[in-house]
């Protein structure tokens, strides 16, 4: 890490600011360059297709930090800049004006563009991705105006809503059945349909598109069984494609996105990926991901920037997004390959329900309405393993959050015996040629999870989760007289469990450490 | 100097673990955790959901509108540098009051600073 003098971070969004805000709370007191295509400073894209779109936020706003961030961070911005090849060898990032920066490590945060609907390029034809693309639209719309949008996915759903806010005629169009079929299923997606129908939107589903063509006044738009549908302005939004050209220039391994591992590594030494081009594998559904929203594009680049300082540390909590619609809170948390069954614990019409989506007879992913609290607990119930049996998810009664109440307080209850282990209640944990010394690895011992370290010569073995923000202690260093968190810095006394450096405030949970004949024992009962 | 105002009586705080109440037309979410009562503004400073509707989780209040999450003692939200307003509360019986002088902070608590205490 204190070799580490230059980080290159290509990509103006959020994912590279993630990443940076990361690199200076680790303490990482080098050169740090984000180098981003757009001539703003990173901004949040959500708004985009909201609160900005309805002009209730300027850009200032929806700054990813506020501007004078970057100035008292020392972060340099390169705007209005792409990086076009990276040499594999030196790490030297080459921009498009023949500059090359000097990098220890680089991250490519290069996001998305908008999947294009072929032969529709014109003044009344519009796509929504960027702070541009959504000031040229928030110009056009006014009460009145004939919108017509191409795709009820999220972007296509949240356009429509503010439009329908601003008084403005919308058509939306869809090929699929329902609105968010692909990540919904039919069930839910119709009961969002019928957010769109009773907000006055003139929903089509099932309908394809034949062409899009500019008109006198607007654009037409002609569907395969030969209807048209006219419209002042069209909007198309049917997806992105990732940004891979820098990779591919570089040799790196594509494919539906940058190639990533759990540790956000690309197939090139020193070169990271994170956000929405990044295909990354994930631990804990076994298959590889590419997830196009904003808390991935956070937590992938912090994730991405402690791996770049040399740590280890996985990216593997279940993916979660937000979108608002017409005054409703939807939110989506985990991940599904294939529907096996769906429990819903409320009422869909009454329009306040959780639907559990199930694969393999366990909960995989959750999708609320206007129920925020429970997918809160949901996100932490997936993370923790802990399943949950249909008729519990369907009792209101029962808190959702009070079964992780449950895990942790009978650990808690167990912890507080404080008793001196007997012999038996050792466990084997490693050999001991397994923790080297000043190292520290995850070992998981009769169900909790350990970072076991060894420092002169001794063994140590803490709870392995930290006591600020939950990261994994395992991922951290042993250094600074204690075991580093590399998430913010804390330090925890080996022995005690103490912290001994700010952020945390409470110690670790320390457990009896004995060493014989090669082996490591812990006593965690 | 403001007076202590009861907000509620303990015990449906104590059953529901938070309740939102309305002292003086300001709706307040306490939170009853481990034994400890906490008050919080109920309308989130991000978007106005309603934080006594939100997961408590270790210390914190995750908000349900998105997720922000808060901390219990100081209102503060680390990973957006964003302060809900907290209220000095206490318990005095089966009776929980609070004193209508929220307290924002502009920055990051210490971690020496726990207490809960005013300033």
């Amino acid at each position: 890490m204190s070799k580490a003098r230059a980080f290159v971070l290509v990509g103006g969004g959020q994912s590279s600011v993630s990443a940076a805000q990361t690199l200076r709370e680790s303490g990482f007191d080098g050169e740090i360059i984000i180098v981003g295509d757009e001539s703003h400073a990173p901004y949040q894209r959500p708004p985009l297709s909201k609160e900005y779109l309805l002009g209730e936020s300027t850009l200032e706003d929806i700054g990813s930090v506020r501007p004078a961030w970057y100035a008292d961070n020392n972060v340099k911005l390169e705007l209005g800049r792409r990086a076009v090849r990276i040499d594999r060898t030196s790490l030297d990032v080459e921009l498009d004006d023949g500059r090359a920066l000097k990098a220890d490590a680089v991250l490519i945060a290069t996001g998305g563009t908008p999947r294009r609907f072929p032969g529709a390029d014109s003044e009344s034809i519009l796509y929504l991705r960027t702070l541009d693309d959504a000031g040229r639209i928030r110009r056009k719309l006014r009460p009145g105006l004939r919108v017509a949008i191409v795709g009820a996915g999220f972007i296509g759903s949240e356009l429509a809503a503010c439009a329908r806010t601003l008084g403005a005629e919308v058509t939306l169009i869809e090929a699929m059945k329902t609105p968010l079929e692909r990540v919904l299923g039919e069930t839910i997606g119709a009961v969002c349909g019928s957010l769109h129908r009773e907000n006055g939107v003139d929903l089509r589903c099932g309908v394809f598109i034949e062409k899009i063509k500019a008109a006198e006044s607007g654009a037409v738009i002609t569907t395969r069984d030969g209807g048209t549908i006219e419209a002042d302005i069209v909007v198309v939004g049917i997806g992105i494609l990732p940004n891979v050209d820098l990779a591919k220039a570089t040799e790196i391994t594509v494919g539906n996105g940058i190639r990533v591992d759990e540790f956000c590594r690309t197939t090139a030494r020193g070169i990271y990926a994170a956000g929405d081009v990044a295909n990354h594998y994930h631990p804990l559904f076994d298959c590889r991901l590419r997830v196009e929203h904003f808390d991935n594009a956070t937590r992938q680049g912090a994730v991405a920037a402690m791996n770049m300082l040399g740590g280890h540390t996985r990216y593997d909590d279940p993916h979660w997004f937000w979108s608002d619609q017409y005054g409703h809170s939807l939110q989506y948390v985990g991940h599904v390959s294939q529907r096996d069954d769906i429990v819903i614990r409320g009422s869909l019409e009454e329009r306040s329900f959780v639907a559990f989506y199930l694969e393999k007879g366990k909960v995989s992913a959750a999708f609320g309405l206007n129920r925020g609290g429970d997918i809160s607990a949901v996100k932490l119930l997936l993370s923790a393993g802990v399943t949950v049996d249909a008729k519990t998810l369907r009792d209101e009664d029962v808190d959702l959050g009070s079964l992780l109440d449950d895990g942790a307080g009978t650990q808690a209850a167990a912890d507080a015996s404080g008793r001196v282990p007997a012999d038996g209640e050792f466990h084997r944990a490693a050999r001991s040629g397994q923790v080297c010394e000043g190292g520290v690895r995850r070992i998981v011992v009769a169900g909790v999870e350990l970072a076991v370290a060894r420092l002169n010569g001794k063994v140590y073995a803490l709870h392995n989760l930290c006591t600020h923000l939950a990261c994994h202690l395992s991922s951290g260093k042993v250094q600074n007289g204690g075991l580093t968190c590399l998430c913010h810095g804390s330090v925890f006394d080996l022995a005690t469990g103490e912290p001994i450096n700010p952020p945390a405030s409470k110690a670790v949970k320390t457990y009896p450490v004995r060493e014989t004949d090669g082996q490591i024992y812990v006593a965690v009962k | 100097m403001t007076d202590w105002i009861k907000a509620t009586e303990l015990a449906p705080l104590r059953l529901r673990k938070r309740l939102k109440v309305i002292v003086e037309n300001i709706a307040i979410a306490l939170f009853y955790v481990d034994g400890k009562v906490f008050a919080l503004a109920d309308i989130c400073v991000h978007k106005g959901s309603h934080l006594s509707q939100g997961l408590v989780f270790k210390g914190r209040v995750v908000c349900p509108g998105h997720q922000w999450a808060f901390d219990l003692t100081t209102g503060w939200a680390d990973q957006w540098a964003k302060c809900q307003p907290v209220f000095p509360v206490r318990v005095e019986g089966d009776v929980v009051y609070v004193k209508l002088e929220p307290q924002v902070r502009t920055s990051p608590p210490t971690p020496a600073h726990d207490s809960g205490e005013p300033g």
